[in-house]
């Protein structure tokens, strides 16, 4: 049985004008010590979606419909106690902006001892603390620096201590959303390799979102990729990124730059456009529609339907096959 | 590169800039308006106006409702509300409404210039601190550091009795003089983060002097900030002068509020004449609340992050 | 280290405030109109008192030195004799100050505490009727005016109820008795102040408690609060434990900010309850002229909201330990 499991999961907004949809349908199953990375620009509902697996959507934001499947476990529909027992012991998650995601007046170790202490409340302070030392060693920071404050602390050692905070209660999923984005490009690396490291060593299966395909590639068994709130394409990731079918994938590919040349990108197309969220989309038809160098009348007039390209592989789209 | 194109802009824009800057003005408008807060504050605050325009009526009707002169004949002490006096009497036998209605008056023009007087030092400073930089800022801020510790109040107390007695001008500007740091430290950063920007570095290069800079160029952008604040002035300017009134040192030729409250209290009445103790300091305190409102919705206008629209 | 360091620059720049603040009424006094001499020499005094006052305070040397005298006389304390009362000013602020002290002190720490208190807990329920109402009261608090409070309680609650006595601070005949015990003189001394300090009170608390709801509910929106809900603690843990000490900072800076206008309401309602305070007697020095006395009170005045401005600086830096580390 999969780990996790999402079926036809929708997620909404309420602003003053309407309600939105963040997330439309989505569907996908992970298996433990699996890794999945989801490629989108900013907007197309790939951190709604992670919000939405450890149910931190903010105040307007809302399921619609659909469940998610963790461990045999209906998430949704699981009391606030529980669901907050799970919450880092079950499923952690790495965040965007490491920088703020520390509280500014209370010492790096004490918030790490804090999540390991409210979910093993037995453990005694001397053996927390020697934990914390262990993941240090593991992320490699030196230990001395565990009781510093977060302002003494530079960019990508608060990015390491995050990922070792979500390592602390040793969970079965790591969610990661845009865990390097911030960092240049050398710190970068060493993060996405250690992150790669940890996940094969101890097995932990990983949802990656990124908006840099290359990077989830790098990284990742699976690829779908996102667009204005649907998956559009799904599958390995030797599928995805050397043979991408739907025409948003390319414009994905086409924009990506590499240096190694490794992975060839076959029919070069103009850069994809950004997501635009305020533009009225028709729920059921196509969400590229307006912008697909390929789009038909079929496109205008019937919702796509999910096609495979091979047993791992498919695509959402009319033209496709 | 861009320059020619933004000098084009520059030039075809005097017309767009006004209706561009109409449009958003009339947008904040109906935001503002929109806001619960904003139209209680405006609401009373068109009260207090009809209370200040009115004043001028009653000694036109009869010369016994002046508010300061004005005797009538048939009273000689504090009397209960009744239908020639809507609020009573005070103990020399003169209306009380129409005392509260110039009170009205005089609230208003108190608090406007004052707050007007301490915003004009307070952007002009705060501006040129944040535009000079270095020794002025630091000598200017200081300076400022030194008037804010200073309890207003007391200091215009203070100045009373050495400058004799003190009439309404005198002490609105002794009020000005004192509560301008506030604004000007608002005004300073403002200053200072416009400073960064490149449309000040392309006015310099092209050949724009300091006074003009500041003029044309930061004064606009912080002018928001600075009427914002005034509201916020205006409340604590109607406060002191309300203070010093009700302490025996406003000007004995007004009917202010809190003189109102000041012969109430000293004449001794204040157990006996509830009709006298209460509508001066309802009004004062109702005042002070329609600006605070109004300038807590003009800040949601102003500040878009304070608005009350949810964002992804 | 860096902590003590930083109390010591706020020491000094407050120490300089205080001279210019110091130099600034000298100037006052000798560039307003009138013969600064009677300013500080009372008309009616006999000609040989005149003459010694005179050279003590130097009031016949050039003016440089006279503002030498100036200095050197605020430090050992010698600011003249008072007009009304006829004993040197000294001994009268030094009866009046700890009075201010203990009203405004326990004002402040009062207010200040059950605003954040309050303020904490209506931002976690906000939007819900019990944050509207709280929010609503504590604006109109906050607007309402400080003399008419004070009268209205004083005309309810000692006049009509009688729970409390209409003025002063002590009750003449317990303190004359010799056999009153301490605890009694200080129930005393609580009694009387219960009306001044309720005051007080209602006037700060609803201003300290909307900036701490705004400071709350800018907090909330912070990304380390998504972090502590996302470690699975208890919304109580993340709102007491890592939303509030965030936010107790712009508060405590406000307060700072706010003090010169406390002192400003701890004078009106000293002069309105007659609690013998500091605040008070500069309001009477000035309507009777009493020039020494106005002037040492206003300065003793400034002290205690510089010394107090301290204090808040040395909290702050307490509470945030960017500024310590």
């Amino acid at each position: 049985m999969a780990l996790l499991e999402v079926e036809n999961l929708t997620i909404a907004y309420k602003t003053r004008r309407e309600t939105a949809i963040a997330a439309d349908r989505v569907n996908f199953s992970l298996e433990r010590g699996r890794s999945v990375g989801i490629v989108g620009e900013s907007g197309c509902g790939k951190t709604t979606l992670g919000m939405a697996l450890l149910r931190l959507l903010p105040s307007n934001g809302f399921v619609k419909g659909g469940r998610i499947t963790f461990d045999g476990m209906d998430l949704l529909g699981l009391p606030d106690a529980r669901m907050q027992r799970i919450r880092w012991k079950r499923i952690a998650m790495i965040f965007q902006a490491a920088m703020n995601a520390w509280n500014p007046v209370q010492r790096i170790g004490d918030q790490i001892l804090e999540a390991i202490r409210t979910h093993d409340p037995k453990i005694t302070k001397a053996e927390a603390v020697k934990q914390v030392e262990q993941l240090y060693e593991l992320v490699e920071i030196p230990g001395d620096r565990i009781f510093d404050f977060p302002h003494q602390y530079s960019g990508g050692m608060k990015q390491r201590a995050i990922i070792a905070m979500a390592l602390a209660c040793s969970p079965d999923l790591i969610i990661a959303d845009e865990p390097t984005t911030a960092l240049d490009v050398i710190v970068q690396d060493q993060i996405l390799q250690k992150i790669k490291a940890i996940q094969k060593e101890k097995n932990i299966a990983l949802i990656f979102i990124s908006h840099d395909i290359g990077v989830v590639a790098g990284v990742c068994h699976e690829i779908m990729v996102m667009y204005r709130g649907k998956i559009v394409e799904a599958g390995r990731r030797e599928e995805v990124f050397e043979v991408p079918v739907h025409p948003y994938t390319r414009a994905l590919l086409s924009s990506y730059l590499t240096i190694d040349g490794v992975f060839e990108i076959r029919d070069r197309q103009a850069p994809a456009p950004p997501c635009t969220p305020a533009e009225p989309l028709s729920k059921e038809l196509c969400g590229y529609v307006h912008l697909c160098p390929h789009a038909s009348e079929a496109c205008r007039s019937r919702p796509p339907q999910w096609r495979e390209i091979t047993p791992t592989h498919k695509v959402l789209c009319s033209l496709c096959r | 590169m861009n320059f020619s194109a933004e000098t084009r802009a520059a030039g075809n824009t005097a017309a767009a800039k006004r209706s561009y800057n109409l449009q958003r003005f009339l947008d904040g408008w109906a935001l503002f308006y929109e806001n619960p807060v904003g139209k209680l504050g405006v609401f009373l605050l068109v009260c207090f106006g009809a209370m200040a325009l009115i004043s001028y009526i009653p000694p036109l009707i009869d010369p016994m409702y002046h508010p300061m002169t004005g005797v009538d004949p048939s009273i000689s002490n504090a009397t209960g509300p009744s239908a020639k006096h809507w609020l009573g009497t005070d103990n020399l036998g003169r209306d009380l409404f129409t005392q509260l209605l110039t009170g009205a008056r005089i609230a208003f023009m108190v608090g406007i210039s004052a707050a007007f007087m301490s915003i004009v030092f307070g952007t002009l400073i705060g501006m040129i601190a944040g535009y000079a930089g270095r020794v002025t800022d630091a000598a200017l801020m200081r300076f400022a550091d030194m008037i804010m510790v200073m309890p207003s109040l007391l200091v215009v107390l203070l100045l009373a009795s050495l400058f004799g007695q003190l009439n309404i001008w005198i002490i609105v500007l002794l009020i000005a003089l004192f509560r301008w740091p506030g604004v000007s430290r608002v005004i300073r950063s403002q200053t200072l983060s416009l400073k960064q920007r490149p449309f000040i570095d392309m006015a310099r290069v092209a050949g724009a002097s300091h006074m003009r800079i500041i003029f044309r160029h930061i004064l606009p952008n912080v002018l928001p900030m600075a009427c914002l604040y005034m509201t916020f002035r205006v409340t604590s300017a109607i406060i002191v002068e309300a203070a010093l009134a009700f302490l025996g040192f406003g000007d004995p030729n007004t009917v202010s509020w809190g003189m109102m409250l000041q012969w109430v209290w000293k004449t001794g009445h204040m157990f006996q004449a509830p009709y006298w103790l209460l509508p001066p300091g309802i009004c004062i305190s109702l005042i002070t609340l329609s600006f605070y409102l109004i300038g807590r919705a003009m800040e949601e206008v102003l500040d878009p992050r304070l608005r009350k629209e949810e964002n992804f | 280290m860096h902590f003590r360091k930083l109390i010591f620059r706020r020491i000094i720049e407050v120490m300089a405030i205080f001279f210019l603040i110091l130099t600034g009424l000298f100037l006052l006094f000798h560039l307003s109109p009138g013969d600064p001499v009677s300013r500080m020499v009372q008309p009616g005094m006999s000609a040989e008192d005149a003459s010694m006052l005179i050279s003590q305070l130097g009031l016949d040397q050039p003016l440089w030195l006279q503002y030498l005298y100036y200095v050197k006389n605020f430090f050992t304390g010698n600011f003249g004799i008072s007009f009304h009362y006829g004993q040197p000013v000294i001994h009268i602020i030094g009866r009046r100050l700890p009075n201010t002290i203990l009203l405004f002190t326990t004002s402040v720490i009062l207010s200040a505490a059950a605003g954040v208190f309050w303020g904490k807990l209506v931002a976690w329920y906000k939007g819900r009727p019990i944050d509207t109402w709280v929010t609503i009261l504590a604006l109109v608090c906050h607007t309402l005016f400080l003399p008419w409070i004070a009268l209205l309680f004083i005309w309810i609650f000692a006049y009509h109820v009688g729970w409390f006595p209409l003025n002063g601070m002590i009750t003449p005949e317990v303190w004359i008795d010799p056999s009153t015990g301490f605890l009694a003189k200080a129930a005393d001394i609580g009694h009387h102040m219960l009306l001044p300090l309720l005051t007080l009170f209602i006037i700060h608390v609803g201003s300290y408690l909307l900036i701490m709801r705004s400071s709350m509910l800018e907090t909330l929106k912070e990304d380390y609060i998504l972090t502590a809900r996302a470690k699975g603690l208890s919304e109580k843990r993340v709102r007491n434990r890592h939303a509030a000490p965030n936010a107790y900072l712009p508060v405590v800076t406000s307060i700072g900010l706010s003090l010169a206008f406390s002192i400003n309401g701890g004078a009106l309602t000293e002069t309105v309850f007659s609690w013998p305070g500091i605040g008070r007697e500069l309001i009477f020095a000035v309507s009777n002229n009493d020039y020494p006395l106005a002037l040492a009170c206003f300065l003793f005045i400034s002290l205690v909201v510089l010394v107090a401005n301290v204090i808040v600086d040395v909290l702050y830096a307490y509470l945030d330990p960017r500024i310590r580390y």
